[in-house]
């Protein structure tokens, strides 16, 4: 096997995982062929109809051959990225403002700026990935796209948590690191600013926005979750199951391990979402290893896998919050969240906002984020036909989410 | 917070003239199309509300 490239971390996290729920799928495809055309069989109901024209008696070594080839091209297409010689090389705009592993970093002053003195937008990304999904490439660069349209996007890039960030959770971040950024852009511009948040940098954005409305212009969530009342899916099922069981043990276990490592490891977060679509990544790279490995579409894939496997670690107490006291507790669709010394209410959010909810969102489905939207008085709904990291970086996100968010952001400035 | 986009391929087809070796290939990769599908569905879809666990609850 080739090398791979030196700059690259080298794995879809947690690769163990991702070949054997491939591995285990494959075999019991191969061990329900012999029944696959049987009325007992449980295939979705809108497969029925389809699995009943394959007609009787599957030839199993066809069926295990092609098995062996869809595996071998998933291989192939993890050793290309693996070995594919692209890496980001964007360089950050200026920082503005650091505290801790915290920075703010100021779109406004990047080349393609059109008014480095545009109406300023705080951008408040998720705790447990990077925040250069906002600025992925010159291509699709949805910071860059804001600015070239007059706006002035400031990206609090929350950083890896150090010395200065131990024991945070999540009202220490926005005490401590949140509060203080968005003072410091309102006093260096002199004007009220707009908030931006995307994944759970949205649901703290809303926090914010309810908590401590100073200033703020308006708010805008893509793809926040809100609601964890819904038991759908794996995700769900997980949600319901623990909250069957009491959450403790998953308390004591985040606990253990940001005793053991200092924080809680990326790859924890990274398990997590692979659950959610066991078969992602086999049939992702499967894909990719018939692209053209110098087409665009190949170096926007590798773009987004690289970042995909540079998550960061997060806190325990943090991921606390995150995973029992938000998924297990639901404390904040039930308006028991504190943050920023009180309960968050969205209903109290006094200003326009927009709410960016994906129909095709895996990680904060319309069950999760919708009922944001629905409790901010003076919010608009945008349902964009695309994924959660789609809203941000898909073909769909130019015309579905960038537009009108620039065109709202525009219309709301402070 | 990662999901690829969710495509799915058009299911398999045997060419016009094939033979019955390339109809059962057909079949074969057509039967495992549908079951990446199946298994994208139950990972999204699938609900607690319909398991023998929580019905005896």
């Amino acid at each position: 096997m080739t090398a791979p490239a030196p700059h690259r971390v080298g794995q879809p996290s947690p690769l163990v995982f991702h070949l054997n729920a491939a591995l285990s799928a494959y075999a019991q495809a191969l061990l329900a062929a012999p029944r696959a055309d049987a009325p007992g069989f449980p295939w979705s109901a809108d497969l029925a109809k389809a699995a009943a024209a394959l007609g009787p008696d599957l030839d199993p070594t066809e069926v295990a051959a092609e098995v062996g080839a869809r595996l071998s091209a998933t291989l192939r297409g993890l050793e290309a990225w693996q070995t594919h010689p692209w890496r980001r090389d964007l360089a950050d705009p200026p920082e503005i403002w650091r505290a801790g592993g915290a920075r703010l970093l100021d779109f406004g002053a990047a080349p393609e700026a059109a008014d480095p003195d545009g109406p300023p937008v705080l951008v408040v990304p998720s705790l447990i990935n990077r925040a250069y999904i906002l600025d992925l490439t010159s291509q699709r660069s949805m910071l860059r796209a804001l600015a070239g349209r007059g706006l002035r996007p400031v990206l609090l890039e929350w950083g890896a948590p150090g010395p200065a960030e131990a024991g945070f959770d999540l009202d220490a971040y926005g005490r401590s690191r949140l509060v203080p950024a968005l003072r410091h852009l309102q006093t260096m511009t002199g004007r009220p600013v707009s908030v931006l948040g995307y994944c759970m940098g949205g649901t703290l954005a809303a926090g914010l926005a309810a908590r401590a409305p100073y200033g703020v212009a308006s708010l805008t969530t893509i793809g926040a979750p809100w609601d964890f009342a819904s038991t759908d899916g794996v995700a769900g099922g997980f949600r319901g199951l623990i909250r069957a069981q009491g959450p403790h043990r998953v308390e004591s276990l985040l606990d253990s391990l940001g005793q053991a490592f200092g924080a809680v490891p990326v790859s924890l977060f990274q398990t997590l979402f692979a659950l959610v679509n066991p078969l992602q990544a086999a049939l992702k790279f499967r894909r990719f290893s018939v692209l053209d490995p110098d087409s665009p579409a190949a170096r926007h894939f590798v773009a987004l896998e690289d970042w995909l496997a540079d998550g960061v670690p997060m806190t325990a107490p943090a991921a606390r919050d995150v995973l029992v006291d938000w998924q297990i507790r639901n404390v904040t669709a039930s308006r028991r969240w504190r943050f920023l010394g009180g309960p968050v209410d969205p209903r109290e959010i006094t200003v326009p906002a927009l709410v960016f909810c994906g129909r095709g969102d895996s990680i904060a489905p319309a069950p999760l984020a919708r009922p944001l939207g629905a409790l901010i008085p003076d919010a608009t709904l945008i349902e964009p036909a695309t994924g959660h990291v789609g809203m941000i970086v898909g073909s769909a996100a130019p015309a579905q989410v960038w537009d009108p968010l620039a065109a709202f952001l525009t219309a709301h400035a402070g | 917070m990662i999901e690829a986009d969710i495509r799915e391929a058009p299911a398999a087809e045997a060419p016009p003239e094939a033979s019955s070796a390339d109809l059962e290939r057909a079949r074969a990769r057509a039967y495992l199309d549908l079951f990446e599908r199946h298994v994208l569905r139950v990972a999204l879809r699938w609900s607690l509300r319909d398991t023998p666990v929580t019905r005896k609850r």
